[in-house]
């Protein structure tokens, strides 16, 4: 019996262990650009970023998860990915990738984070929402959104 | 130990393990969409016009054309149900009185639908009222037309009656009407862009990828007239794509559809001048063509390809205006009902205004004005309809450019108003006699 439950445990274990390989769970911890283009929905996503004045400065965790304290970004980075995770593997992404709620609220933070200092001369006047990518959303993904302005994008391999 | 608890985590394992199995299978599944599809190496004979052929070798993109054969949804004004015009425009009985368009007049259905629906409509159906027409009838309704035409001779495709063509023709408006079968590149078909983009001095060799994605749908959707005799299928762009343009062009040769009945008045009836209006907006301006909006790019596994299910982007919102514009699909969707509601309000005011000057010419004529008494306001009213009509007859609700149609709906009530601010002073002036 103790065997039986050792063996069945050790299944368990070893395909954890095997989903962890798959994902890159290492990349995806250190926050490397490439393991989130790893899901090819988000390849678009990815290019426009490399294409964009941010690719080098700033990565995809330093603008999508929150940099309080160490708490909140892995308490966001854990909630994010698995829903991204759900969503990818039950097939349900949209046709047009983009940010919503919470994830707005988030890069705005971080918008500030950096230029915060460029904001002492800007006036926000009545209704103009705190929102610096309702207006510069083309500095960290230049172009169309999704695939239509990401040319053959299926057929790259992202290197890693 | 308690006995059971072996048990316990034999049946939690198993299902952590089950759902991670499951969770690998779908991600390797959907690893393995990132490879493009293979294209079957399907040779398509020239003059191919049956689209379950091509889609032997493009799947997808047949996959998604042939919904245009679904009976679709409506929009607020438009969409792919077949509802009467004529029902919700009263007005358009005095306005086209007449003319054909008074027999049967439905908002239009998807692209597979063209050929049945060129044959059934009333308009060309004698126990309705209406008239068969000429070859010509069919240029933009089958893509076993440009076969038909290397066989028979473009002027002689137009000159043949319609059912000599019908008879011949198999398919709806199909892949061949804008693909080249060997390479897939947008080819145009269709003589009469091509002799209007070249009365322009356009060099039809020339142009962009860019242009040839809203060049190809302008092959049908745009403002034509027959020239006889041979019903000679022509564009009246000589002078250019603006309203007042081609209405230059009109006068110039002194050409009309008919004349309506109430009033005598000469005038155009125009015919979806889509891609005239669309050329005046602020969309064409940055670059965006009719694909971009009424066939978006598509994502299914890791294929991107172009979505040929024809329509209104009122119906896919997220893929059509979320690609540039950062509005919710809730948002999207307001700005364009409040434009096109906007529009609607206009073109009401417009029709009642030429129903007024309608009446009132046909009121001067009755107490005894002479057509040279009525020519001036006659003038007047032909120039409104022309610009209502121009708007009307075109696509899309006042969106596919805002301002440019408004600009033409106030001219046109304007002019409406003083043609009949005209014939009500001839007929005072008469019966003051």
């Amino acid at each position: 019996m103790k065997a039986l439950a050792a063996g069945t445990a050790g299944v368990a274990l070893g395909l954890a262990g095997a989903f962890a390989v798959k994902f890159d769970l290492p990349a995806m911890l250190k926050g490397d650009p490439s393991s989130c283009a790893q899901c090819h929905v988000m390849l678009p996503q990815y290019e426009s970023w490399a294409h964009s004045t941010h690719q080098g400065r700033a990565q995809c965790a330093d603008c999508h998860l929150p940099h309080e304290n160490p708490v909140k970004y892995w308490v966001e980075k854990a909630r994010a990915g698995a829903w991204d995770t759900w969503v990818f593997l039950t097939g349900f992404e949209p046709q047009t990738i983009r940010a919503k709620g919470l994830t707005e609220e988030i890069v705005y933070g971080n918008c500030l984070r950096c230029h915060e200092d460029a904001l002492e001369h800007v006036q926000l006047f009545g209704e103009a929402r705190e929102d610096c990518s309702r207006c510069h959303g083309e500095v960290a993904h230049p172009g169309p959104r999704g695939p239509a302005g990401t040319p053959n994008y299926w057929a790259k391999e992202v290197s890693r | 130990m308690r006995k059971w608890l072996p048990w316990v985590i034999f049946a939690v394992s198993f299902v952590v393990a089950f759902l991670l199995g499951l969770g690998l299978a779908s991600l390797a599944q959907r690893r393995a969409e990132v490879k493009r599809l293979v294209v079957q190496p399907v040779q398509i004979p020239k003059g191919e016009a049956n689209p379950e052929v091509w889609g032997k070798a493009y799947p997808l993109e047949y996959s998604r054309f042939v919904m245009t054969k679904l009976l679709g949804d409506s929009t607020r004004y438009g969409g792919s149900i077949p509802f009467s015009h004529l029902e919700r425009w009263p007005e358009l009985q005095t306005i086209w009185a007449g003319y054909g368009f008074t027999v049967e007049y439905n908002e239009d259905r998807g692209h597979m639908w063209s050929l049945e629906d060129v044959r059934h409509t009333g308009r060309q159906d004698p126990a309705r009222g209406g008239k068969p027409g000429p070859g010509t009838c069919l240029t933009c309704k089958s893509g076993d037309v440009p076969r038909l035409m290397n066989e028979m001779g473009v002027a002689e495709f137009y000159a043949a009656t319609f059912e000599e063509v019908n008879a011949k023709a198999q398919n709806p408006i199909s892949c061949s009407d804008c693909h080249d079968p060997n390479t897939m590149e947008l080819v145009l078909t269709r003589p009469a862009l091509k002799e209007g983009l070249a009365s322009m001095g356009i060099d039809t060799t020339q142009l962009t990828r860019n242009q040839m994605r809203s060049l190809v749908c302008a092959q049908c959707h745009s403002e034509y007239y027959f020239r006889n005799p041979g019903s000679y299928l022509v564009f009246p762009w000589a002078n250019g794509l603006k309203y007042e343009q081609i209405e230059a062009y009109y006068d110039s040769i002194g050409f009309s559809d008919w004349v309506n009945a109430v009033s005598g008045t000469p005038t155009v009836k125009f015919q979806h001048p889509e891609y005239e209006i669309f050329t005046t907006s602020v969309h064409y301006k940055a670059g965006v063509t009719c694909a971009d909006c009424h066939m978006p790019y598509r994502v299914e596994g890791g294929t991107k390809f172009t979505d040929h299910y024809v329509r209104s982007p009122l119906f896919n919102v997220e893929a059509t205006c979320g690609r540039c514009h950062g509005w919710s699909e809730e948002e999207a969707k307001a700005i364009v009902y409040e434009i096109q509601d906007r529009h609607q309000e206009m073109l009401k005011r417009g029709a009642e205004a030429l129903v007024a000057a309608h009446n009132a010419i046909a009121e001067a004529a009755k107490a005894g004005a002479t057509d040279k008494d009525l020519e001036e306001a006659r003038k007047l009213l032909r120039h409104a309809q022309m610009r209502w009509d121009f708007v009307f007859s075109s696509n899309s609700h006042g969106f596919h450019s805002p301002q440019e149609m408004a600009r033409l709906l106030a001219a046109a009530i304007d002019l409406a108003r003083q043609a009949e601010f005209k014939a009500k002073s001839l007929t005072y002036t008469i019966a003051k006699k």
